[in-house]
């Protein structure tokens, strides 16, 4: 298994499809066989990582390392691939179903697609930002999915921010070029050390520059608008999978060049973290909006993110781990809830917002209960344990109200609840049997801490 | 010529960082496009060191500045060009929709079609 077949295959297939009528069924129906191919590859990756196999590496162009593009697949980029491909698949499907309009969106979404798997697998700073801007240009496209007046507003505001932030990410790799003569993760790590203090601007700006991608909370504008704005699927696909491209970073970034960086950091981090949470669970339980509502969730989501990396070890990247999972599932069950009607919009919003809370049954359980037990080991145990609570309950009404506000609305405009349906069965599955999940967690969590996978 | 390429790429930021702050959705676009060619310019001033000259004349590989930097600038470059046609194209959209380039304009209009929107949510029909 080669780890660019994913990669590729998404690749090839997204742009073959940019030529044709994604309206016409059989587009619409490759699209999502590609993609589910795409998954179902993912998925054996994740399996075979997590069972203890070596890391997938491919360089290209038979070029010596530092010079050629290094592709590297292990646990961590499995994981993460796994989850996004995952949903972007159920999407596929429910806009099948529904009926695309937009002649574009099944080879965008291939194209998203190809873009995380590449940002996933790049061992270099650089290329990272590459496929990064990838994925994000498709989504700026997917953002204006509709053309109304509102979705048109929603993308003027995410374009102009998200460039914001690839600009500031782009300074970023300048200065750490210029100070260390290297882009690659794994030469940085001792290049960083050794630099230290000049590397401190370079380094922030690359983590500013991914928590406006994550949507952290003095960065978060963006959100809530273009949540709002856009169309559900749009938005499912985005909070699903796009998204987690700078948890990903966050995760990756901080166990490889900026080791050193982030346990100096760590206090920031957490404040930063605890910060978001509550900003986004208080802000979520006042929304009239179902979908502004889910951006704000969506906001405190980062904070828990953030929270746990600072917390750190392996217990911290093991709830980042399944935050995500949960988060990116749970986020966009609710976002394609949204677009269905009749008992499948009230039942994959009860399971959504079950899932927000952290309820038992539901694969946001799993991720509160590891958050908990990490939180209780941290550094400053009590405080960051109180914020985890606080925005526990916070989030609990705002996920009993987000349920309240889809049950007693309908549809913008039309509706087939088969693949919300099933997304949200996903959810529960995940969480009566989230032992096997949590166990491949435990070991790439431990992979990422300890430097190297074996 | 470091202070030089410093200076440039100070004065582009600047003035793309005013641009943003401007009213204009055209200005605030081509802000932003100013503040992706000044970070362009810092990516390729990383690798130039000192006094050696960028390509030519060609004297012997150690006497010339690093070539990566500019492979990362060209793709950059190639990154920006591509993002902002389609940020203009969206900004032509956001004109056509609205008929004006203020953004005072639209949020006003934002808070108008939401206030539309509101009060009709809970009764509308299912549409299947």
């Amino acid at each position: 298994m080669s780890p660019l077949q994913p990669l590729v295959i998404s690749w090839l297939a997204g742009a073959a499809l940019l030529m044709f009528d994604g309206r016409r069924r059989v587009v619409v129906v490759a699209a999502t066989v590609v993609a589910a191919a795409v998954f179902a590859l993912d998925l054996l990756a994740l399996r075979q990582l997590a069972g203890g196999a070596a890391p997938f590496e491919v360089v290209s162009g038979g070029w010596p390392t530092e010079v050629g593009i290094r592709l590297r697949i292990d646990g961590l980029s499995a994981f993460f691939a796994t989850i996004c491909s995952g949903v972007l698949v159920v999407v596929l499907v429910h806009e099948a179903l529904a009926g695309v309009r937009f002649r574009l969106f099944p080879a965008l979404i291939l194209l998203m697609g190809a873009g995380l798997h590449g940002a996933f697998a790049t061992g270099d700073l650089f290329n990272f930002y590459v496929f990064f801007e990838l994925a994000v240009v498709s989504s700026f496209a997917l953002a204006a999915y509709g053309y109304g007046r509102a979705e048109i507003r929603g993308a003027f505001v995410y374009v102009v921010v998200n460039l914001f932030g690839s600009v500031l990410f782009l300074i970023g790799v300048a200065g750490i070029y210029g100070a260390t003569g290297t882009l690659d993760f794994r030469a940085l790590t001792p290049a960083a050390d050794a630099e230290g203090p000049s590397l401190l601007l370079p380094s922030t700006l690359i983590f500013v520059a991914l928590s406006l991608k994550l949507g952290l909370f003095p960065l978060h504008g963006w959100v809530p608008v273009l949540y709002r704005q856009a169309r559900p699927p749009v938005v499912a696909a985005m909070t699903g999978a796009l998204v987690n491209l700078g948890a990903y970073g966050l995760i990756r970034m901080s166990y490889t060049a900026f080791d050193g960086a982030r346990d100096q950091a760590a206090g920031v981090l957490l404040a930063l973290g605890a910060l978001a949470l509550l900003y986004g669970t208080v802000l979520a339980v006042f929304r009239k909006d179902a979908a502004e509502l889910g951006g704000y969730v969506s906001v405190g989501h980062a904070g828990y993110v953030v929270l746990a990396l600072g917390i750190g070890g392996s217990a911290g990247v093991l709830a980042i781990l399944l935050v995500v999972l949960a988060g990116s599932l749970d986020k966009a069950t609710a976002f394609l809830a949204l677009d269905a009607a009749g008992s499948t919009r009230r039942l994959a919003a009860l399971v959504a917002a079950a899932s927000m809370a952290g309820l038992p049954l539901t694969a946001g359980f799993a991720a509160k209960a590891q958050l908990l037990r990490a939180a209780a080991d941290a550094v400053a145990g009590p405080l960051v344990l109180a914020a985890v609570v606080a925005g526990g309950v916070l989030l609990l009404a705002a996920a009993f109200r987000f349920y309240r506000l889809v049950r007693d609305s309908s549809p913008r405009d039309r509706a087939r609840g088969l693949a919300t349906g099933v997304l949200a069965a996903a959810v529960v599955a995940l969480g009566l049997a989230a032992e096997p999940v949590v166990r491949a967690a435990i070991v790439i969590g431990d992979q990422v801490v300890r430097g190297d996978a074996p | 010529m470091t202070v030089v390429t410093a200076l440039a790429i100070a004065v582009i930021f600047g003035a793309g960082v005013h641009l943003m702050t401007r009213r204009d959705v055209f200005r605030v676009a081509a802000g932003t496009l100013l503040l992706s060619n000044a970070a362009v310019l810092l990516l390729v001033s990383s690798g130039l060191g000192g006094r050696r000259p960028p390509i030519l004349p060609v004297v012997s590989v150690d006497e010339t500045a690093d070539p990566l930097v500019q492979a990362l600038a060209i793709t950059a470059v190639v990154i920006g060009f591509g993002i902002t046609v389609l940020l203009l194209r969206i900004t032509l959209a956001v004109e056509r929709t609205h008929h004006t380039v203020d953004i005072e304009d639209l949020v006003s209009a934002e808070k108008r079609d939401e206030a539309a929107v509101e009060p009709e949510a809970p009764n509308e029909e299912p549409v299947r």
